[in-house]
């Protein structure tokens, strides 16, 4: 099986953050590998994997086989087209009613005429119960549903690997567990990253892993 | 005390070259951009063009007209006095021509562009930085330099063109109603004055030079707007530093048409 995501003596560039020890991980294809940490180790190293930073030297991190942070400007872009991202804050486009905050990314990043991209972006408004906010803007939306609203978001272009920071945690337990099920089912691969112990997370996880000053220094079902 | 000066000296130019740098590679990046639109979005960005457009200029009609009626009445009776007094009413006409139409209609529309829209395109622009927005979008594949920034410029240079042109007829009306009212001129010797001053290239020059001043104003507080970090504080210092870069833009803007009418 082929890793879809495989860091090797990752640090990010950045100085000032709380990684300062090199992690080495890989995420096999098929596989929901969930990270507790904190936000400032979670901010980094998934902006890492989306190629919006570059790892420090030697350090190296591959995604779905591409070295995102050696791609041109042009060639980075096609290759986040494979990935579906909810980071945190959301970034969910203010000005724009929640169906057009699923149809811009599809349009704009040529994934889908506009016709395509709206049907797509209703099919998924609609698997995660989402289409009595179609017309809301974020800022109407309460805390819980932004947070399914940003994971619509990221499911939309039917992205190759997931990218999930924090997602759920101001949705209640039950919805969340069935929020991530849908996902899992349509994404099988995808990184995630939680702040605080969150067991609709932890049941649905492959891998489980701890993340303090030490690096990765705990997995399976005993993090807490 | 010296070595400070010189330090400081130094630092900003450093800074200086830093920004020049930046700047060139995001015209650079602009221009690529242009070039590698995508095609499914062309729907969608018509209506961004569409939408800068009304804001820049069809909301902006009233506050224009306003400056401009304001500007005609002041210029063209001071002018027009002065005119009188030495015997030279025969060059009413010219100075208008020269100075409102050509020089201070572009320029003064420009400024409350700068005001109106520019500082509004730099915050909006810093805020979507500060709040994720411009991240989540790159992060999905989308290129920010095609969502937010070719439509803002593209409707800014239709904008600042077509509020050129208004600002002008406006002034140049207003003009000769306080021409006629306070200094008696006709109708027929304020517009044979024009007449005699303006050609049609002036129009062209100037509507081209209303379309170079929009979509610089609009690049550089894009610019400046994208280039904010992620504090809330980092807002209204973008705001300040793209409305610096757009009036310096647009001054030297007018330097440059200045010096190439008269080469």
């Amino acid at each position: 099986m082929s890793a879809a995501f495989r860091g090797r003596d990752l640090r990010p560039r950045r100085p000032g953050s709380e990684w300062t020890e090199p992690i080495s991980f890989d995420v096999e294809a098929g596989e929901w590998f969930v990270i507790r940490t904190t936000p400032a180790r979670s901010a980094a190293l998934l902006r890492l994997c989306c190629g919006l930073d570059e790892p420090a030297p030697p350090g190296t991190m591959e995604v779905l086989g591409e070295t995102p942070g050696t791609l041109g400007r042009d060639a980075v872009f096609n290759f986040r087209r494979s990935l579906g991202v909810a980071l945190q804050p959301d970034g969910l486009v203010s000005n724009l009613p929640l169906i057009r905050n699923l149809i811009v990314p599809l349009v704009y990043s040529g994934h889908r005429a506009p016709a395509e991209a709206n049907a797509r972006a209703r099919a998924v408004l609609e698997m995660l119960e989402l289409v009595p906010w179609a017309d809301a803007r974020p800022s109407d939306l309460p805390p819980d549903i932004r947070q399914v609203a940003a994971i619509a978001r990221a499911l939309a272009p039917e992205p190759k690997v997931l990218v999930l920071e924090d997602p759920l945690n101001a949705v209640r337990s039950r919805m969340a567990a069935g929020v991530l099920a849908r996902c899992k089912a349509a994404v099988p691969s995808a990184i995630v990253t939680v702040f605080r112990r969150f067991e609709p997370l932890y049941d649905i996880a492959d891998h489980l892993v701890l993340w303090d000053a030490r690096g990765f220094v705990a997995a399976g079902e005993g993090v807490a | 005390m010296i070595l400070d000066a010189i330090a400081a000296t130094g630092h900003g130019a450093r800074e200086l070259g830093a920004s020049s740098a930046l700047l060139t590679r995001f015209a650079g990046a602009v221009v690529r951009s242009a070039l590698t639109y995508p095609r499914t979005a062309f729907r969608l960005w018509w209506r961004s063009v569409i939408n800068q457009v009304r804001f820049t200029a069809a909301d902006a009609i009233p506050f224009v007209g306003t400056v401009a009626i304001a500007v005609g009445g002041i210029v063209i009776v001071e002018a027009s006095a002065q005119a009188i007094k030495f015997g030279a009413s025969d060059t009413l006409g010219r100075l208008l021509a020269s100075v409102i139409v050509r020089e201070l209609g572009p320029l003064l529309t420009a400024i409350l562009v700068i005001g109106r829209s520019g500082t509004a395109i730099a915050a909006e622009l810093a805020a979507c930085r500060v709040y994720g927005e411009i991240d989540a979008l790159e992060a999905m594949g989308v290129n920010p330099l095609h969502y937010f920034v070719l439509p803002r410029i593209l409707g800014a240079a239709i904008s600042v063109a077509a509020l050129t042109v208004l600002f002008d007829a406006v002034t140049l009306t207003s003009g000769l109603l306080s021409a006629r009212l306070i200094q008696n001129i006709s109708l027929a010797e304020y517009v044979g004055s024009l007449k005699l001053a303006m050609r049609p290239s002036d129009i062209i020059a100037v509507t081209l030079k209303g379309a170079i001043s929009g979509a610089g104003i609009a690049a550089l507080c894009a610019f400046e707007g994208l280039r904010a970090g992620r504090a809330p504080t980092e807002i209204p210092q973008a705001v300040t530093r793209g409305v610096v870069d757009a009036l310096l833009f647009v001054v030297a803007l007018t330097g440059v048409f200045a010096v190439l009418r008269y080469l």
